[in-house]
């Protein structure tokens, strides 16, 4: 029996290539995009899953009115040990807080040391680290490694990068030494995590590290009243404790701990749950479940569209079988057994879709690879969850686009069904308003997709563009080396070798440039009277010529004057009306208190965006400071040919200044532009959604006008003879479609409007919802079914008519 | 005396649509008995095709009586027609009726997976029938590929695979050539000289004259019988 349905399937997809292969094609892209997303979603809810109990292990955060933080104040790791009870596990660990963190590996007597820079992922931290995150050992032991100060546990990847020519076992016992000043011993080495995990940490320097040296201060040891993300605190808790009786004792501890008036009921520590840690955003969380959630919505509308086009199609053809049904059943079949033979054929087609998906994803993966997560590599068969995965999809996929025209063409009469086509066609024409109903949910979809790229790339556009009040072409900006521990002045003499440089117009020294990706915020109050204001402006600072660097412009006042402390303020145009000045010269000469002082406004600065175009502009002060100024702003000269000489300059300059350290730069427009990654990244996959929907939606029109084509030959042929056109049998031919395609439009619209204006409201300056990107969106819709319709209605509206009406 | 293998009385079908209502069968009566051979003539819309479809349990009675080899009918449902038809009746019909993605061994065999006979018994039997319409070298053809007579040939195999006690013919030579029609006749024959009851539906007198007996028909009643040759 089965082997009679494969034998009939195949032999009717050969006798209709064309439409077998539109359909195979829309299903595989539907499939594909859903199997690269089930990896992007796989992967992401895969984090973390490979600690033991961990449903029982939290990290505790901190939360404020305003803030959050996934870190904690120093002192509670050991408060938590001795307090808490119902705490079966305490691990505290300490990021190694240095963007350019320098290790030198000594490498004897004579010799200079051997030097990597910039190493990530370090840590310091105790043994129970590993009780929590545990990892094989290849050399030493969790017991013994971490206990005294300056004891350091490499990740084989380390290990081998530092000592590439030694065993492990004779790496135990080397010295390594971190930023010059730590000087460690390697006690232990452990394998490298293979699970995906947040906490993919490679070097383990005791945690008793810290109040033994002079970084005692820096991670804020004793002090109750800081709280810092790179504090992190892990408990597993005892099996039965609730995460609540935790937290209670949790605020004990902050309420005995702090003195009364610095205690704040509004600031809370909790425990989240090891399963939040990897989506929760707000506590800096990588992956978001909304997007996630995205991505899933989109897999399952690009797999109904190839659906839909199954569905389409197989209906549409379903008069072309109806003949084989009346036999079938008249020999005997029972509806059971046609459904099946029908739902076989499904099937067939379906594997076959999921075979060219599964040998177009890797390739897709490559193409999405900036939309998909760092880690993610392509799973391909050999994981067992990718080939259960894909044999439920053939499962559902088969029945939803199988079952309705298995249902459609088993329910003819044999009687008819046997007679001709024609009549049959009664029951055929019974199921196009559901054709057409598909049809217009294809092309809905497109459509949504075709106005949301328009609209985001407006949004794009208009945001790089958009004048923010300050100059940022042809400025470049770079960090200087944070020497903690040995303040020194090279910056300063960095700066007065960079004036002599002919490229350059003018060099500032401070923190971040006008608008920077993030905040820097601090409190200020004005005392007016009796009324009394706090506000929590944004802050800049920097030398005299921050201003002239970036054209930002004094509306009253002047510009700040060299000093040694905060001595005079210049505030913004937003926030002097803050403060109630009607004119911004009348905030000239008030006194804010900021920093416990009382400091007077010397200027007033015409607005600029602090940050994207997300952001309103807010109140914000600045003052003259470069002795933690830690940013070189640079504004070159306009010629742009003599740019790239003008930076092998800098480059020298820098490197005579900081020999050990690399030049890196950036440019602040393209900075800005990096703001909007996120949107360029949604644009570019909405632009790839329209266009898989585009792409499926049009091969189903193509396939639905093959078969038109096909039914209406002799009615074409006999038009033809009686002197129609070429012209007039494609319009006959399209009218039809073009209606479904102006249908669709019309109730896009509304949608993309409403999900459009939602979304512009992310941004606090936003371009227009215009008019005319609708109308392009359904210029573009048309002219792709247009090409589709007038390729294959030309070919039947140019043949010849006695061909035609020979064949009937 | 045979048996009455078909039996019907005061049989009514009829088909209705928004308008106009039309009565197909007007109380029918008729018998065939086992190893009959007839032929029912008639006007186009007489009803004859009806006739044929409800005796070959692909379309139901609105009223009456039909007793398949003594067992009232009228009531079964599709499920049941579907089994009893398969076991019991085979086709021919006019337009042929192959299935054109199948070969002619194929369709030959399509009654017997129905029936759920093993795969080696299907070849035997299969082989047998297209021996026995001589239809065996083109076994492995396509029904695109083959003349009208050798397509209503594979029609007949397919018929008479199952060895089916009854065979329902719709104007078999309707679209065949006199010297091909004659041979399809003479093969109806042949089954029927062997055992097989046979009703057939035409509008050709010649192949009228293969029967038994004719039943003339007119506005959905029969109205005369003429009896050619008794039944051996």
């Amino acid at each position: 029996m089965l082997k009679n349905y494969f034998k009939t399937a195949f032999r009717s997809f050969l006798k209709n290539k064309v439409i077998t292969i539109i359909t195979v094609a829309g299903l595989a892209i539907g499939i594909s995009a859903v199997l690269v997303i089930y990896q992007i979603v796989q992967y992401d809810y895969n984090f973390d899953k490979y600690e033991p109990d961990g449903n029982r292990i939290y990290r505790i955060v901190s939360q404020g009115p305003n803030w959050n933080n996934s870190g904690v104040p120093s002192p509670l790791h050991e408060a938590v040990q001795r307090k808490i009870a119902g705490i079966q596990t305490t691990a505290a660990f300490f990021e190694f807080n240095d963007w350019n963190t320098k290790v030198s590996i000594p490498q004897g007597n004579n010799q200079s040391p051997k030097v990597f820079k910039k190493q990530q992922d370090i840590v310091f931290a105790d043994s129970s680290y590993f009780d929590i995150f545990p990892h094989q050992w290849l050399a030493g032991n969790a017991t013994a490694s971490l206990n005294t100060p300056y004891q350091l546990v490499l990740s084989e990847s380390r290990a081998k990068l530092y000592f590439p020519n030694l065993p492990l076992s004779q790496i135990i016992g080397k010295t390594v030494v971190f930023n010059d000043t730590i000087n460690t011993v390697i006690s232990g080495i452990v394998k490298d995590l293979m699970s995906a995990t947040d906490f993919n940490n490679k070097e383990f320097i005791a945690l008793s590290t810290i109040p033994n040296s002079g970084l005692k201060p820096y991670y804020n040891w004793d002090q109750w009243g800081n709280t810092n993300s790179v504090n992190q605190l892990f408990v597993k808790l005892t099996p039965g404790i609730s995460p609540q009786q935790i937290n209670v004792q949790l605020k004990n501890i902050f309420k005995a701990s702090l003195p009364p008036d610095e205690f704040n009921d509004k600031e809370k520590h909790f425990l989240q749950p090891l399963s939040d840690i990897h989506f929760n955003t707000a506590f800096d969380g990588k992956a978001s479940k909304s997007t996630l959630h995205n991505l899933i919505l989109l897999a399952i509308f690009l797999l109904l569209l190839g659906a839909i086009n199954f569905i389409n199609l197989s209906t549409a053809q379903a008069s072309q079988r109806a003949k084989e049904v009346g036999v079938r059943k008249t020999l005997g079949s029972s509806k059971g057994q046609l459904i099946s033979q029908f739902l076989t054929e499904t099937f067939l087609l379906t594997v076959l879709a999921t075979i060219l998906s599964v040998l177009i994803t890797p390739l897709l993966l490559k193409i999405f690879s900036g939309y998909t997560p760092a880690g993610l590599k392509y799973a391909g068969l050999e994981q067992p969850h990718v080939i259960i995965f894909l044999g439920l999809l053939i499962g559902v996929v088969s029945l939803l686009s199988g079952i309705y025209p298995a249902l459609i063409m088993t329910k003819f009469n044999p009687v008819t069904a046997m007679k001709n086509a024609s009549s049959s066609n009664i029951s055929v024409t019974r199921s196009a308003w559901i054709r057409k109903t598909l049809i217009i949910t294809q092309f809905i979809v497109a459509q949504i997709f075709i106005i949301s790229v328009l609209m985001v790339n407006k949004q794009i556009h208009y945001s790089i563009s958009k004048d923010m009040g300050f100059r940022k072409d042809g400025i470049i900006n770079f960090y200087l080396p944070f020497d903690f521990y040995h303040p020194n002045n090279k910056k300063f003499v960095l700066k007065d070798e960079l004036q002599y440089i002919p490229g350059i117009q003018i060099v500032s020294l401070g923190n971040q440039s006008p608008a920077f990706h993030g905040t820097m915020t601090t409190t200020i109050s004005y005392k007016e009277g009796k009324k009394e204001m706090t506000i929590l402006p944004d802050m800049r600072s920097g030398d005299t010529n921050y201003l002239k660097v970036y054209h930002i412009k004094l509306l009253a006042g002047r510009n700040v004057l060299p000093a040694d402390s905060v001595t005079e303020l210049l505030i913004n145009e937003t926030l002097a009306e803050r403060l109630g000045f009607k004119r911004p010269f009348d905030a000239i000469g008030k006194f804010l208190t900021y920093n416990g002082s009382d400091v007077p406004v010397v200027g007033v600065m015409a607005d600029f965006n602090e940050s994207g175009v997300r952001r309103a502009i807010q109140p914000l002060i600045f003052f003259y400071n470069i002795k933690y100024g830690y940013v070189m702003h640079i504004a070159l000269q306009p010629n742009v040919s003599a740019w790239p000489a003008t930076i092998a300059q800098i480059k020298k300059d820098w490197q005579s200044v900081y020999p050990d350290q690399d030049f890196d730069y950036t440019f602040l427009d393209k900075t800005i532009a990096n703001f909007y990654k996120r949107d360029i990244k949604l644009s570019k996959l909405l632009a790839w959604a329209a266009g898989i929907a585009i792409f499926i939606g049009c091969l189903g029109l193509l396939g639905l006008v093959i078969f038109m084509a096909n039914q209406r030959t002799k009615e074409i042929g006999i038009r033809k003879v009686l002197g129609a056109t070429v012209m007039q049998i494609i319009t006959l031919l399209s009218k039809d479609f073009m209606l479904l395609v102006g249908l669709a439009f019309i109730m896009a619209v509304p949608v993309a409007w409403i999900a459009m204006n939602k979304w512009l409201q992310n941004f606090a300056y936003h371009t227009a919802l215009s008019w005319w990107i609708f109308i392009a969106g359904g210029t573009i819709m048309l002219v792709f079914a247009l090409i589709i319709l007038c390729i294959r209605a030309g070919r039947a509206a140019m043949a010849n008519p006695v061909e035609a009406l020979r064949s009937e | 005396m045979q048996n009455n293998m078909i039996k019907i009385s005061n049989l009514e079908k009829i088909y209705r649509t928004e308008e106009v209502e039309t009565i197909a069968l007007n109380k029918m009566n008729m018998e065939v008995k086992e190893g009959e051979f007839v032929a029912v003539m008639g006007p186009s819309g007489c009803g004859k095709s009806t006739l044929l479809n409800i005796l070959g349990l692909l379309d139901d009675p609105n009223g009456g009586s039909f007793l398949f080899n003594g067992e009232e009918i009228a009531h079964y449902n599709e499920r049941q027609r579907a089994n009893l038809r398969k076991r019991t009746i085979g086709f021919v019909f006019q337009s042929f009726n192959l299935i054109d993605e199948l070969t002619v061994f194929e369709n030959v065999e399509l009654p017997l997976i129905y029936t759920g006979v093993k795969a080696s018994e299907r070849k035997e039997r299969v082989e047998a029938a297209l021996d026995k319409m001589q239809i065996m070298h083109r076994r492995n053809h396509y029904p695109q590929q083959l003349s009208g007579g050798q397509q209503q040939r594979v029609a007949v195999a397919r018929a008479v695979v199952n060895q089916p006690k009854l065979i329902l013919a719709d104007e078999p030579t309707g679209n065949l050539d006199s010297s091909n029609g004659n041979e399809v006749m003479a093969l109806l024959t042949d089954l029927n000289d062997a055992g097989t009851t046979i009703v057939m539906v035409t509008h050709s007198e010649h192949d009228a004259k293969y029967a038994h007996r004719i039943i003339r028909m007119l506005d959905g009643q029969t109205v005369t019988e003429s009896i050619l040759r008794e039944q051996l």
